[in-house]
This record gives structure tokens, C-alpha cells and sequence, in this order.
């Protein structure tokens, strides 16, 4: 009963799916010494753990007040956060992450859902399928950017080479055209929905055949087996698939960086390569505002899509 | 029966469209990086004819490829064993032993997985110079050891879970203890969950390009992403190398996700779901 | 073995997993000293350990680095250290974090804004002293003039004085029917209808590097232009200055008339070199440094001052700096860039790399002929054109070039006003400030 019995196609095991029985074997009274053991085994998680999580985490939330840089600290209460908001750059950026992420549920997720759905009537050549939707998450984010800067090249990119054999306009120069920038960005991830689909078939694949076959009995069509039976199974993991495009939008970089820089005006600027540029030009404690803000984006989505989904309790 | 068809043929449609937008471009470049610079520069076909290594050939002259693969392989082989190693350690007491504040550590532990690390970006670079761990490679693998170990705890912790419980009270009637225990008997179980975290954490930290270009960006430091991303000002006119380029980066990531691909999904639907 | 040797023994496991990985830890830059033997060693990130053929400037500080440590053998020797950045930015970067880190090399080169803007962490030597005891003679009038604050502080040392002109290829200039380079610009105007009609590219440009190159042309030969170039650039407030603005307009008419490649954006030096250089665009503004490249693609090439009869001179853009701490590592700091500038070393730079030097040397005749003709030609017409001027990123910060790259594309888009493309520059000079 192990992870591997999680495998294409085979029934999830219920041990490994439900949440994890809390095993409470009295060991402290049968072997005294263990309690040390734990200790010692938990102490380098908690040393790292606590050095790149928990310290920074409270470093950029007290220093997002302050004006910090490589010649020194000082508090400046809400100041940050004034020139933030005043910062036509900022508001440039938390536009474009709001649309990406509209872009990422709206599009991707549904994509997903819809291929795996497909999927999952194991039709011929699925498995190669799934390996080819799965593809752009297994090459790098630069690796992918690199590739979309040539496709999308004036001169001899892909994309405008064929649009000129069609006949139509191949001159545009996409990622730098201020009304063709983002959304140009946003196709080079919106339509690759690999993990979604993946953990979508994984979860299609734990309904038991029966319940199918009691709504066939009854007269219903595929479409209605999908709408009424698959579709509110699926209520958890599509929220989970929410949470991790919204987190992965979020934090959204190499893109943007290697394609577009943030331009043409802001046009591409994320939340997250802001607060990088603002790094760069060292003003530490206004990156890190930023930076909360982004936290903060993250942990609200979390909770929100959590309540919206009715999510059941998970580790996040 | 019309309607159905043309349903069939639309899916059919839909998949294939999918199938483009995923790998299209990708296999564009990869099939471009083996022509001359003319034929790319004309509006040529798809196929490279002639067939040429010139992007190659002046990719791997100009530049020091071979030490971008050194570097992302070590931090890769180091970052995936550093992270299973510690993860291994605090998810099977958090997983299957009893002791006080549990249920919170394993919470804490996994809200990691929770936040989004490019808002971290100020701190941790302060934090690995102030350890001295900054621009260094011994730095990036103890990083990407800390940055991966939320993943691989909440894997193994699942993996480990799953376990029949007998196996502590086997132990306690041979008297063993913890690391006796934890090396013997739970690492060769935890094989499996080992092999699937450690796959998909490779693969990861292999295409990392942020905390590279952050915390390692001299040249000697930067993995095969930064290294060839950065490096494209350099080429004034060769397109070929680096299309050539942008093949090498994609190379060993692919190769290893089809060889492992049943332990990449597997591990993804535990550590997701829960 | 009991429990806690067992857990030593494990967390040792663990602890190799990352110290095993120490074996290859990183080194970073910093200043040497006087070793046992009085032989003072210098780290320099300046200084290749190996030349590709194809790199003329690796060969010459390469040549350099072993000139001078044959010449100082036992007194002085350079440890050499290089650094590779991969673009300006990355540098800029780099040497912020070394200052900050107390990780500075004895030598090492960049930029002159990016050596001014590292300076401000103090930890950068100051050659004021040894230069105002005569050393400074030698030097031309204007060659410290990037690398010196409002204090008179000189945080850096010129390697080059360069002309920078424009690049045109004969071949297409004869097929559209042009006899010479346009001398004004409203010939250019014309001389780009001229060309469009025989199907060529009249300009390459890539919306950073040679955008802004004639950009300042533009302003460098208005009435003020090379007092702004010089020092008001630095100040902002660009929209308040009409020659700036009329520059400007200029430009962005070269681009929606059709005189400038479609993908002049991005910043990307390639959009602009791949053109000229394959013969499909006419012209390109460059410093004499693409010689090489541009007689490797066998082109028929010219190099003219700028239209308007001015000329980009650019003395010292980019500047030896030093972070040496102590007193030994500074007296071989200077030995070596006293040796650099010296007129053997000077010439031999010249020869090897085209690019010239910051000081009076005027070297003999049969010197002079062994020399590069195009660019030493345009250097010398310094003296006898009516404008001579350094360009726009001399004098401005990173931040300012980020904000072109951003904006341009917008702004030839028509996407913004001259005002407010003019005004996002301003603010992005203001910020750093």
C-alpha cells in the first residue's frame, strides 16, 4: 500500500489518500532515550527551517518600515507604503499580477480540468498526452523564456514567419508592442496546464467505477456523468489546483525578467520582479514591503479560495 | 450520433491545440538550434537543412557550458540530498511518533510550502551573506537544502504515514533505538517516497534561475540557466548558439522526467492533495 | 555504540551531505599585501588567465597583466582574478555587493558611473593625491572628467578616449544613389528616403545602447548640448530643455517614418548589430570597437562624425578602479596604472584592441600607420569638428538606462507624451540621487 500504487491509472489506495491516521505508538515507555533522538533528529530542520523561513519572514515584515540599504537601517514607520502607493510603477505591477492570476484561474485551471476530464477516458495515446501536457513544467522557467524570446521575434521568430505565410501581418514585435506585451507573456504559460491536469486525473481516477455505472443505469449522458458526478468530486482538488496556479503566479519571475525586463512601460511588470528591481537599485526596505505585500496576496488567497472551495483540512 | 462525432472531433481538436500551445515552441527551437544562421534568419522551413552543429559548436567555445552543467549539477545533487536528508529526519518523528507540540511542527513545517519565497528575496540574501554562505557553492546547496525541505517533508511525511504500525512496536521488542530505528528499518521503507521527493526536487532546483542569479551570480557560481539566459547580450549575432543554448538547459530535465515519470506524478498527487 | 555517538554520528552524516560540497566553495574577490618575501601581490578582476582569439581586449589586458609582471617581478606581482559579468547590469551589482561585503579586488574596471555610484561606499581608493603631483600632466584635459566627484575626489584611472561615430555600409550608400555621409540632419532625413526606396534598412538601432548614442548626437550638436551631456543630465528635468525635447521628437520621427528596423526595442545590443551586420541596414552608430566584427562580415565600411558636425568623445567611460586596503597593495596600485598609461602600453593597446588612449601621446608617424584607419582617422577629426561631446549613459546611472529600455517602446508608440517620456527619465535620475 504504498505511494507507487498511485500510478497511472490503478485505484488510490485509501491508506495513502486519506489524511494520515495518527499513528501513537507509546515508544517514550518502551525505549527511554528516543525523546533525545527526536530532538536531535528535528534539530536541523528546525536550524534550516528557521534561518530561511522563519527569520526572513520576520525580517521582511519588521524592516518593510524602514529605509534599508547597503550603508545602513532606519525606521520610517508607514513611509514605504506611502511612496509605494503613490508609485505608478507599483500599481503597474499589482494590475499585471491581478490579470495573470485571472489568466491562471480562469483560463488555465478550466483548460486542465477539461483535458484531464478527456484524459480520463483513457483514450488512445493518453499517457504520451499527458508527458507532452506535462512538458513545460519540467523545463526551466528561463529555459521557456528563452525559447518564447525567438518565438517571438520580429525578424525571424516562429510566429511571425507564420503568420506572414498566411498572409497576415508578421511584423509585430510582440513582447515589446505596449498593447500586445502582456498578453503575449501571459500565452507563453496560461494555455500549459500540466500539474493541473495531473493531479485532476489523479483524482478522477480514485471515483469508484460503480458510481458511473448506477448513473448510466439511469439513463445519463456523458455529459450530465461529467456535470453531476465528476465535476463536484472534483470540488477539492480543483481548489487545490487554484491555490498552487495562484501561488505559482505569485511568484512568477523568470518570464518576465528574461522576456520583457517589465516593459514596454510597466506593461509586463509583476509584483515579484518589482520588488527584484527595487533590490537591485538597493532600497532593501522598500523591497521588503513589497514583499509583505506579496505574502500577504499569498496567504489571502489561500484562506479565500480555501472557504470558496470548502476544502477540507490540509496541511497548508 | 452527429453530435456525437462531432464532439469526438472536437476534442480531438482541443487536445491537439493544447498539445501545440504546450510543446509547439519548444520543439521549434530545438529542431532550429541544428541550422545555419541563414536558414533561421530566412524565412525557412522547420527542418534543419542543412543539418549543422555551428550553434553548437560556437556555444560551447565561447562560453563555459561545461561549468554552468558542473555547477546546476552539483546544487542539484547536493541541494535533493541535503533536503531529503533533513526531511527524512523530521518528517518520520512528526509522522509516526508522539511528542509534544507535534501536530504544530508539522503544521509549521509545512506552511513553507505556503509562502511565496520571491518575497523573500531581501532577507535571505542578507541572511546567507551574514552566514558567510553568500556567492558561494557550498552556500546555494545548503540553500536550496532549506528552500526544498518543506516539499520533501510533507512527501515523506504522507509517504511515511502510510506505513503499517507495527513496525515501531517490532522495534521496541528489539530494543532498538532512534537512529538504529530510523537508519535500518525506516530509510530502506521510505525508499520509494525518497525517490519520488528526490526526483521532483531535482528536477526543481536544476531549472532554478531566481535564487541563483540572487545569492551565487558570479560567474563561476551560476547554474546553466543563469549562465545562458544572461549570456545572450553576449552573442552578437549568433542566434544558432543560442538556440543551441537554450536546448542545452532542457536537456537533463527532460531525460530525467522519462525516466522517473511514475515517481514524479505520484509524489506530486501526495504532496498536493493533503 | 550508544545513543548520542549514534546521533553524532548521524548528524555528521548530514553535515558532510553540505560541508562535502565546501571542497567547492566559492572564493570571492579581495585585496592581497605584502606576502613573506616583500613581493606585494594584487588581486585584479580585470585580468583574464586565458585570451580567446576572438577577444581583442582579453589579449591586450592579458598582455598587460604579464608586462607588468615581468617588469615588476619580485616588487609587484598582479594575481589575476577575472570576473565575467554577463551584462552592465550584473556588474553594477557585483561590485555594490563587494563594497558591501568588504570584498572589494585591488583592480578592477567597469563603467565610470557604476565606479562613481561604488565609491560612495568609501571603500574605493582616491588617486587625487598621487595625480595632483604631476602625474596628471600627461593626461588630456577631460580624460578624469567621468571618474570625478563634485568633492574632486578621483575614484578611478581612464584605460581609453574613443571617438565614437557612425558606421555606414559604402556598398548600400552607392546603391541608393548617396555620395557621402549626410552632413546635416535634414540630410539624413532625406538620405533615409533614399535608401527605403532601394529596399534597405537606413538605420539599425536597438532601443538602448545605439538609440541613446544618437540621441545624444542630436542634442550634443544643439546650442548647450555637450554642457547638458557633460553635467545636467545628471540633474533631471529634461522636459524643461528644448533642445531635449526637439531631440527627442527627432528620434522617435526616425522610427515612425520608417527609417529605423521594426525591432529596434528591447535593449538587446543584437537587434541592432544583426542588421548592419548581415547588409541589410545602412547605418549604425558603434564606438571604433566593432571594427573587428564589421571586417569579419566583410563590409565595405565607412565611419563619419555625426550628422550636424559633431562627434561623441568619450575620455575615460570606463576607468581602472581600486578597493586595495592597505598602504603596500595602494603603491602597487599605482605603479600599475602608471605603467598601464605609459605610451608603449598605450600603442600596444591601440594595435591590438582599436581603442585609444586617455593620454597626450602623439605618437610618430610610422606609429600612426600601423594603426586601425577608420577609427584613428575619427579621432582625429576630434580636433577639427565643431562639437565634441560624451554620450548620455556617461553621466547617468543604471537607473536611467532601465527606464529607457522601459519606456522607449511605449513612447515611439505613440503610447506616451514627449513630457512624460522625458519626465519618467527625470524621475528615474531624481530617485538615485
Amino acid at each position: 500500500m504504498s505511494l507507487a500504487g498511485l500510478q497511472d491509472g490503478a485505484r488510490v489506495t485509501p491508506v495513502a489518500r486519506a489524511p494520515a491516521r495518527r499513528r501513537r505508538p507509546r515508544l517514550e515507555a518502551a525505549t527511554p532515550g528516543m525523546g533525545h533522538g527526536v530532538a536531535l533528529s528535528l534539530l536541523p530542520a528546525v536550524l534550516l527551517f528557521g534561518a530561511f523561513f522563519l527569520v526572513p519572514l520576520g525580517v521582511v515584515v519588521v524592516t518593510s518600515s524602514s529605509d534599508w540599504g547597503p550603508l545602513g537601517l532606519s525606521f520610517t514607520g508607514l513611509e514605504n507604503y506611502r511612496i509605494l502607493f503613490a508609485d505608478a510603477a507599483f500599481w503597474s505591477a499589482l494590475r499585471n499580477t491581478a490579470s495573470f492570476a485571472a489568466a491562471a484561474v480562469l483560463i488555465q485551471v478550466p483548460v486542465g480540468v477539461a483535458v484531464a476530464i478527456i484524459l480520463s477516458r483513457r483514450i488512445r495515446g493518453w499517457r504520451l498526452l499527458r508527458t507532452i501536457y506535462f512538458l513545460p513544467n519540467i523545463v526551466s522557467g528561463a529555459a521557456l523564456a528563452l525559447v518564447y524570446v525567438t518565438f517571438y521575434n520580429p525578424r525571424y521568430g516562429l510566429l511571425n514567419q507564420a503568420l506572414g505565410t498566411l498572409g497576415l501581418d508578421g511584423t509585430r514585435d510582440w513582447l515589446f508592442d505596449v498593447d500586445t506585451a502582456l498578453p503575449a507573456v501571459a500565452a507563453t504559460w496560461v494555455f500549459t496546464a500540466g500539474l493541473v491536469i495531473v493531479l485532476v486525473m489523479a483524482e478522477i481516477a480514485a471515483i469508484p467505477e460503480e458510481v458511473y455505472d448506477a448513473a448510466r443505469v439511469d439513463g445519463a449522458t456523458r455529459w450530465e456523468q461529467t456535470r453531476h458526478i465528476t465535476l463536484p468530486l472534483l470540488r477539492n482538488a480543483i481548489g487545490v489546483c487554484v491555490i498552487l496556479v495562484l501561488l505559482f503566479t505569485f511568484a512568477y519571475f523568470d518570464g518576465v525578467y528574461i522576456m520583457t525586463g517589465g516593459g514596454p512601460a510597466d506593461r509586463t511588470l509583476t509584483l515579484s520582479l518589482y520588488a527584484f528591481q527595487e533590490y537591485s537599485n538597493s532600497n532593501w526596505g522598500y523591497a521588503n514591503a513589497v514583499g509583505v505585500l506579496l505574502i500577504a496576496l499569498g496567504l489571502v488567497a489561500i484562506v479565500a479560495v480555501r472557504r470558496l472551495f470548502r476544502i477540507g483540512e490540509r496541511d497548508f | 450520433m452527429a453530435a456525437r462525432l462531432l464532439g469526438r472531433s472536437s476534442r480531438g481538436v482541443f487536445l491537439a491545440l493544447v498539445a501545440l500551445a504546450c510543446v509547439g515552441p519548444v520543439v521549434w527551437v530545438v529542431l532550429s538550434s541544428f541550422k545555419t544562421q541563414s536558414q533561421i534568419f530566412g524565412r525557412g522551413d522547420l527542418l534543419p537543412s542543412p543539418f549543422s552543429l555551428d550553434g553548437y559548436e560556437a556555444l560551447f567555445t565561447q562560453i563555459d557550458v561545461t561549468g554552468y552543467l558542473v555547477n546546476t549539477l552539483l546544487y542539484a545533487g547536493g541541494g535533493t540530498a541535503g533536503a531529503l536528508a533533513v526531511a527524512l529526519l523530521a518528517a518520520y518523528p512528526v509522522a509516526r511518533l508522539r511528542f509534544p507540540f507535534r501536530r504544530a511542527v508539522g503544521l509549521l513545517f509545512s506552511a513553507g510550502l505556503a509562502i511565496p519565497i520571491a518575497g523573500l528575496i531581501v532577507p535571505e540574501f542578507v541572511i546567507m551573506r551574514d552566514l558567510g554562505l553568500f556567492d558561494s557553492r557550498a552556500g546555494m546547496v545548503v540553500f536550496y537544502s532549506a528552500m526544498w525541505f518543506p516539499l520533501a517533508f510533507v512527501i515523506l511525511r504522507v509517504y511515511l504515514s502510510g506505513l503499517p504500525p507495527s513496525i515501531e512496536e517490532a522495534a521496541a521488542l528489539d530494543g532498538a533505538r532512534y537512529f538504529q530505528l530510523l537508519r535500518h528499518v525506516i530509510l530502506p521503507l521510505a525508499r520509494p517516497g525518497l525517490a519520488t521527493a528526490g526526483v521532483i526536487i531535482f528536477i526543481n532546483v536544476w531549472n532554478d534561475f531566481l535564487f541563483n542569479l540572487l545569492l551565487a551570480p558570479s560567474s563561476e557560481h551560476q547554474n546553466v540557466q543563469v549562465g545562458l539566459a544572461l549570456f545572450r547580450g553576449q552573442f552578437t549575432t549568433d542566434i544558432a548558439a543560442i538556440l543551441a543554448g537554450t536546448t542545452v538547459m532542457m536537456v537533463i530535465p527532460v531525460a530525467v522526467f522519462v525516466l522517473f515519470q511514475r515517481q514524479v506524478i505520484a509524489g506530486l498527487t501526495a504532496g498536493s492533495s493533503r | 555504540m550508544t545513543s548520542p555517538t549514534r546521533a553524532a554520528a548521524l548528524g555528521a552524516l548530514v553535515a558532510m551531505a553540505f560541508a562535502g560540497s565546501g571542497c567547492f566553495g566559492g572564493d570571492d574577490g579581495d585585496s592581497g599585501g605584502a606576502a613573506a618575501g616583500g613581493e606585494v601581490v594584487i588581486t585584479c578582476e580585470a585580468c583574464p588567465t586565458t585570451a580567446p582569439e576572438n577577444d581583442p581586449f582579453a589579449q591586450y589586458r592579458k598582455e598587460l597583466t604579464d608586462a607588468f609582471n615581468d617588469e615588476y617581478a619580485g616588487r609587484y606581482r598582479i594575481e589575476a582574478k577575472p570576473y565575467t559579468p554577463a551584462n552592465d547590469a550584473d556588474s553594477a551589482q557585483h561590485y555594490q555587493r563587494a563594497a558591501a561585503t568588504d570584498t572589494l579586488p585591488d583592480l578592477f574596471t567597469d563603467q565610470a558611473t557604476v565606479v562613481r555610484d561604488v565609491a560612495r561606499s568609501g571603500k574605493l581608493v582616491d588617486f587625487a593625491p598621487e595625480l595632483d603631483a604631476g602625474w596628471k600632466d600627461t593626461f588630456q584635459p577631460d580624460a578624469f572628467l567621468s571618474l570625478t566627484d563634485a568633492e574632486g575626489h578621483v575614484w578611478g584611472v581612464p584605460e581609453q578616449r574613443d571617438a565614437v561615430g557612425i558606421f555606414y555600409n559604402e556598398d548600400l550608400f552607392r546603391k541608393a544613389g548617396l555620395d557621402a555621409f549626410p552632413a546635416s540632419w535634414d540630410e539624413l532625413l532625406a538620405a533615409c528616403s533614399a535608401l527605403k526606396s532601394a529596399g534597405v534598412i537606413p538605420f539599425a538601432m536597438d532601443g538602448d545602447w545605439v538609440t541613446q548614442l544618437m540621441w545624444s548626437n542630436l542634442i550634443g550638436t544643439s546650442p548647450g548640448g555637450p554642457e547638458f551631456l557633460q553635467a545636467g543630465i545628471a540633474e533631471g528635468d529634461y522636459a524643461a530643455d528644448p533642445a531635449v525635447v526637439a531631440a527627442t521628437e527627432y528620434l522617435k520621427r526616425l522610427h515612425t517614418d520608417g527609417c529605423v528596423n521594426e525591432d529596434a526595442f528591447s535593449g538587446d545590443y543584437n537587434r541592432a548589430a544583426a542588421p548592419f551586420l548581415d547588409g541589410q541596414a545602412a547605418m549604425i552608430a558603434n564606438g571604433p570597437w566593432m571594427v573587428p566584427d564589421i571586417e569579419e562580415a566583410k563590409l565595405d565600411a565607412g565611419y563619419a562624425r555625426s550628422p550636424g558636425d559633431g562627434l561623441i568623445v568619450i575620455p575615460g567611460e570606463a576607468g581602472w578602479a581600486s578597493g586595495a586596503r592597505d598602504d603596500a597593495a595602494r603603491e602597487a596600485v599605482t605603479a600599475f596604472m602608471t605603467f598601464m598609461t605609459s605610451d608603449a602600453q598605450m600603442l600596444r593597446k591601440a594595435l591590438v584592441t582599436g581603442s585609444y588612449w586617455p593620454t597626450t601621446f602623439d605618437p610618430k608617424a610610422r606609429q600612426a600607420k600601423r594603426l586601425e584607419p577608420l577609427s584613428y582617422d575619427l579621432l582625429q577629426q576630434a580636433d577639427s569638428v565643431a562639437a565634441t561631446y560624451p554620450h548620455a549613459k556617461f553621466a547617468t546611472p543604471q537607473a536611467f538606462t532601465d527606464a529607457w529600455i522601459n519606456q522607449w517602446p511605449a513612447y515611439v508608440q505613440g503610447d506616451l507624451s514627449t513630457e512624460d517620456f522625458l519626465g519618467a527619465l527625470s524621475d528615474a535620475v531624481q530617485r538615485q540621487r
